[in-house]
């Protein structure tokens, strides 16, 4: 039952580590390094679990894996950012594929158990009715 | 510039760009000169011809022939020759000359030797031939004004004109010694087309975020600024998807089946939930949703 609970616990850190901002005020070098390092974490959890998934049920999704390669070759630009440096709307666009990529694999792994899930009762009343 | 996560259109804008075509190998002048040269300077030669009873220098210049000249000689005797039809003058070839002269403007080939026939009629529309020669020699240097005017027009056609246009000046031959000079020169097709700017913008986690754009300097109008909301929106992004991880270990593990996902906290929910409590209490979401079923 230790899925991704390191993980999960870093994101958590991870997020109390985040501030938002409000107008006229900086948004600052961490903010970025976190915001890279939460994708990061995620992407771990996200490749766990799918490995996870795909060892319990045999199946692949070919979505997910192309949204999880994308977000790991964009991440790859995204180098850390320090004091001073211009916060560059690579920065941005990069952080919000990423997400937007995870929260896509992350629902299609929802649908997948939902399937999953209607077609195991689906066999299981099968049977049933055929014991009956 | 365009995503390939599903995203929506937030703005596009049209930005002009202007390409240049070099048209080097459409045009072989050597060729198209030695097709015709002859009959198209000879033509010419028949105005230096006259001219050269008072000469007019840019004739000559456009020429650029000395064979010619030796040529037009004999034809001017032959102008010579001919005159003593008065009566032909008389029935009105005064007036054609005029005609003739107006429409010179068109210069092709034919026009060209309509000039040459008018002239030997204005050399004796004169009423007496001793006061007709100055008067005719005064219209044909204008006449021979015109001409190469009218050369030189259609030199400059060709040269700013497209490939077509070019060929049009070939196939009617007009000035070929005009084309000779300036026919390595390549020709350059410019045209304009535009490209578009399309911003596209993304729903994560039920917030509508878009992507930022920084273009070159000249479109400093087209450039994005990252602002706070975006920051902000970010930060929320990164609880809800904290949460479904949350939910989809559960989901996986089987620990509880709490139905589909987007049953209960689906995004459309969260939204709007949002618009009546403030936003920052909204986002200490707690996973402890499923309790409450």
């Amino acid at each position: 039952m230790t899925l991704i609970e390191e993980e999960l616990v870093r994101l958590k850190d991870l997020i109390d580590k985040m501030k938002y901002v409000s107008e006229e005020e900086y948004v600052l070098a961490y903010h970025t390094n976190t915001f890279r390092e939460y994708v990061s974490v995620a992407l771990e959890a996200l490749k766990k679990i799918y490995e996870y998934y795909k060892a319990k049920f045999g199946e692949r999704l070919e979505i997910l894996e192309e949204n999880i390669d994308m977000a790991e070759n964009r991440l790859k630009f995204l180098s850390e950012v320090k004091y001073g440096d211009v916060v560059a709307t690579r920065d941005h666009n990069i952080i919000i594929d990423c997400l937007k990529s995870i929260e896509i694999s992350l629902i299609e792994i929802d649908k997948s158990l939902w399937t999953a899930s209607i077609e195991e009762l689906r066999r299981f009343y099968k049977e049933v009715l055929y014991v009956i | 510039m365009f995503s390939c996560l599903p995203a929506k259109l937030l703005d596009y804008a049209i930005i002009p760009a202007k390409y240049e075509v070099e048209v080097t190998d459409s045009f072989s002048p050597t060729d198209y000169i030695h097709r015709r040269p002859g009959k198209s300077l000879l033509e010419t030669g028949y105005l230096s011809d006259v001219s050269r009873i008072k000469p007019c220098k840019s004739l000559a210049d456009s020429m650029s022939s000395i064979d010619y000249m030796t040529k037009t000689i004999s034809i001017h005797l032959e102008l010579r020759d001919t005159p003593g039809i008065n009566d032909f003058i008389r029935k009105g070839k005064g007036v054609k000359v005029s005609d003739s002269l107006s429409s010179s403007d068109w210069l092709s080939k034919s026009i060209v030797m309509t000039h040459i026939d008018t002239f030997i009629g204005e050399f004796y529309t004169g009423k007496g031939m001793g006061k007709s020669i100055p008067e005719a020699l005064t219209t044909v240097e204008a006449i021979a004004k015109d001409a190469t005017k009218n050369v030189y027009d259609s030199g400059y056609i060709g040269d700013f004109a497209s490939k077509h246009m070019l060929k049009i000046l070939k196939d009617e031959q007009a000035v070929g010694e005009y084309v000779k000079k300036k026919g390595t020169k390549p020709f350059v097709e410019k045209f304009g087309v535009s490209e578009i700017v399309a911003k596209v913008g993304y729903t994560l986690t039920g917030d509508e975020i878009p992507r930022v754009y920084f273009l070159p300097d000249k479109y400093k109008n087209l450039w994005d600024i990252i602002e706070e909301e975006y920051h902000n929106t970010k930060v929320d992004a990164c609880r809800k998807l904290y949460n479904l991880f949350q939910w989809i270990k559960r989901r996986i593990l089987g620990l509880k089946y709490p139905g589909a996902l987007r049953d209960t906290i689906g995004v459309r929910d969260y939204v709007s939930k949002r618009v009546t409590v403030s936003r920052r209490d909204k986002l200490e979401y707690d996973f402890t949703l499923e309790k409450s079923r």
